[in-house]
């Protein structure tokens, strides 16, 4: 294709949206809402995923040690806690921490504790687990170790995170698979509006021998233009919705002792899947109807 | 002289209907040539262009179209074939919305001729038909004759060699018609090739070409002239009612336009050519009527 072909085909896909366009409007609209949707979904994902992330951080296990280990013995088994994969830290409490701890914790009644000493406790290993769906199978390696004397664990709340936040996700793909081809068919049957108004153009174009790349090319850029609009549209709706949304979001957020996500820190991400989405769908929405119509109607003699 | 159209033995058969639109048709066309194609509705003239176009493809049989073997065809190769050809339908099938000059630029662009190219071409182009005073009228501004034209410039765009009318003169009355054949006439006398399905034998009659009469999908009578077609001829009381407008008040101010316009020297030519031979044409037929 010539470089001048090019720009009279844009040109062309640029005329289109505007011959069309209250189909053009009403793709648009149908392409931001889907867009605003996906983007709502993701930061709201992105936001229960930094709570969940919160939680996790305060994730740990305590290992209690054998009273019999001696020295070597606990540095062998710190080196093979540190060892396992899914481990992320590993500090040590020494009984006489933790006597001073549970003191501390009785306050004024303190004096209950007053004829033991330290030894009555076990020292422990304070271990943080990186990866919380693993944190059962984590805790039965570590239960095998020696000198391990007891576990402490809340096995529960970590299956119940795990589940949280794989359900979230399947759910947010679930949603952004639909409305991904929803919009896909709306696109798809707009630009087959336009292009059942322009047969007449196509019929010609096809006796005087036009390729079907030619054909094609101003229905595509009309397809991408009306994607690329759309992303930025939904950009700019999507921070206006935020922005409000932020205010309730925070009270929520506060309360787990956490902050909302900045839409700043996403800002290119989010437009970026925007583009993508609005581009792929308004490009495949006009191939899709195109190739139909052209497979469809292959006559040049006859009128359509 | 060569053969442009080539038909050896063709047959064409629908498949869903499993109608035979075409049976055992040979058919040779050479270059230069006018010839007349006639039929009643259902005989397959439909089906021959279809064939000719390459929007069928025949279900036995050789068809070579200007050094083209549409048999062997591929589909990507058959828009660089149609470039050979120019069709005119009897709709006209011209895009309301743009005016004469961007309809038959419309044909250029859309096989990716260079602005510059269409520059040159269109306005020559609407000369030859004598519609350079219309250049900015919309389609629906115009009469059925003077879209036709223009539908005709359309098609000879790109330079074809062959124009391929399908019932040009189906739409517009008597006069136009005249019009219309008059300068599918001298388009032809320029060398290119012209083959036109029509029903009107009066028009046959008048312009005596080579008339091959298609009946139940076989050629029933193929002959190099209209002398066993027993109708009148057209015949106007007053010769500036067939040509009027389209000789006498426009030449004059299509000449002006095309000096400025590249190609004065043709448009001259065909202005003059065209002229004296309709004066003529009428003169004769006219002092035989008296």
């Amino acid at each position: 294709m010539k470089g001048a072909s090019v720009g009279y085909l844009t040109r062309e896909g640029f005329r289109n949206i505007w011959v069309n366009r209250l189909l053009s409007l009403a793709t648009i609209v149908v392409l931001v809402s889907c867009l605003v949707i996906v983007g709502s979904g993701a930061l709201i994902f992105l936001n229960i995923s930094s709570v969940l992330d919160l939680i996790e951080d305060q994730n740990v296990v305590m290992v209690y040690i054998e009273d019999n280990a001696d020295e070597t013995a606990m540095d062998t088994l710190k080196v093979q806690l540190l060892a396992l994969d899914n481990v992320s830290d590993v500090q040590f409490v020494s009984r006489e921490e933790a006597f001073e701890r549970q003191k501390a914790a009785y306050g004024d009644k303190a004096s209950l504790l007053d004829g033991l000493t330290a030894d009555i406790l076990p020292n422990a290993y304070k271990v943080t687990v990186k990866d919380i769906e693993q944190f059962d199978s984590t805790v039965a390696t570590i239960k095998q170790l020696e000198n391990v004397l007891q576990i402490h664990e809340n096995s529960e709340l970590a299956g119940k995170l795990a589940s949280i936040r794989n359900a979230v996700s399947y759910i947010s793909l679930g949603v952004i698979a639909i409305l991904f081809f929803v919009s896909m068919f709306i696109v798809a049957n707009t630009i087959r509006i336009t292009i059942f108004n322009r047969r007449l153009e196509i019929s010609i174009m096809k006796a005087v021998g036009a390729t079907n790349s030619f054909i094609r090319w101003p229905f595509m850029v009309e397809g991408i233009l009306l994607g690329l609009f759309s992303a930025v549209l939904a950009l700019g709706i999507e921070y206006g919705v935020y922005s409000v949304a932020s205010i309730w979001l925070s009270d929520v957020m506060s309360m787990l002792g956490g902050d909302v996500v900045s839409f700043n820190e996403y800002i290119w991400y989010i437009f970026g899947i925007f583009v993508f989405i609005g581009v792929f769908i308004g490009a495949f929405g006009s191939i899709l109807s195109l190739n139909k119509y052209l497979k469809e109607h292959n006559n040049v003699v006859e009128n359509q | 002289m060569l053969n442009l159209i080539q038909f050896d033995n063709v047959s064409k058969v629908y498949a869903d209907t499993n109608t035979k639109a075409l049976s055992d048709f040979s058919l040779n066309i050479e270059t230069g040539e006018f010839v007349f194609i006639v039929g009643s509705s259902g005989a397959g003239k439909s089906t021959l262009l279809k064939l000719m176009m390459r929007e069928e493809v025949p279900t036995s049989g050789y068809i070579n179209i200007n050094g083209y073997d549409l048999n062997k065809m591929k589909k990507r190769e058959i828009p660089y074939f149609r470039r050979t050809l120019g069709i005119v339908f009897q709709d006209f099938r011209l895009i309301p919305n743009m005016n004469v000059y961007d309809n038959i630029a419309y044909a250029m662009r859309v096989i990716g001729a260079r602005e510059n190219a269409i520059r040159k071409r269109v306005p020559y182009l609407l000369g030859l038909v004598g519609l350079n005073s219309k250049a900015r009228s919309k389609p629906s501004q115009l009469s059925g004759g003077e879209q036709q034209r223009v539908a005709l410039a359309r098609a000879l765009a790109n330079n074809a060699n062959m124009i391929i009318a399908d019932e040009p003169t189906g739409n517009v009355d008597p006069k136009m018609s005249y019009e219309i054949v008059d300068l599918l006439n001298h388009i032809n006398a320029d060398g290119t090739t012209v083959i036109m399905v029509t029903h009107d034998l009066h028009l046959v009659k008048t312009f005596n070409h080579r008339v091959i009469t298609i009946k139940n999908g076989v050629i029933e009578s193929d002959c190099p002239d209209a002398s066993h077609i027993d109708v009148e001829p057209y015949r106007f009381e007053n010769p500036e009612d067939a040509v009027g407008s389209y000789f006498v008040e426009e030449v004059g101010e299509d000449l002006d336009y095309l000096v400025e316009n590249y190609a004065a020297d043709v448009a001259e030519e065909v202005a003059a050519e065209d002229v004296s031979s309709v004066t003529d044409f009428f003169s004769e037929e006219g002092g035989e009527e008296e």
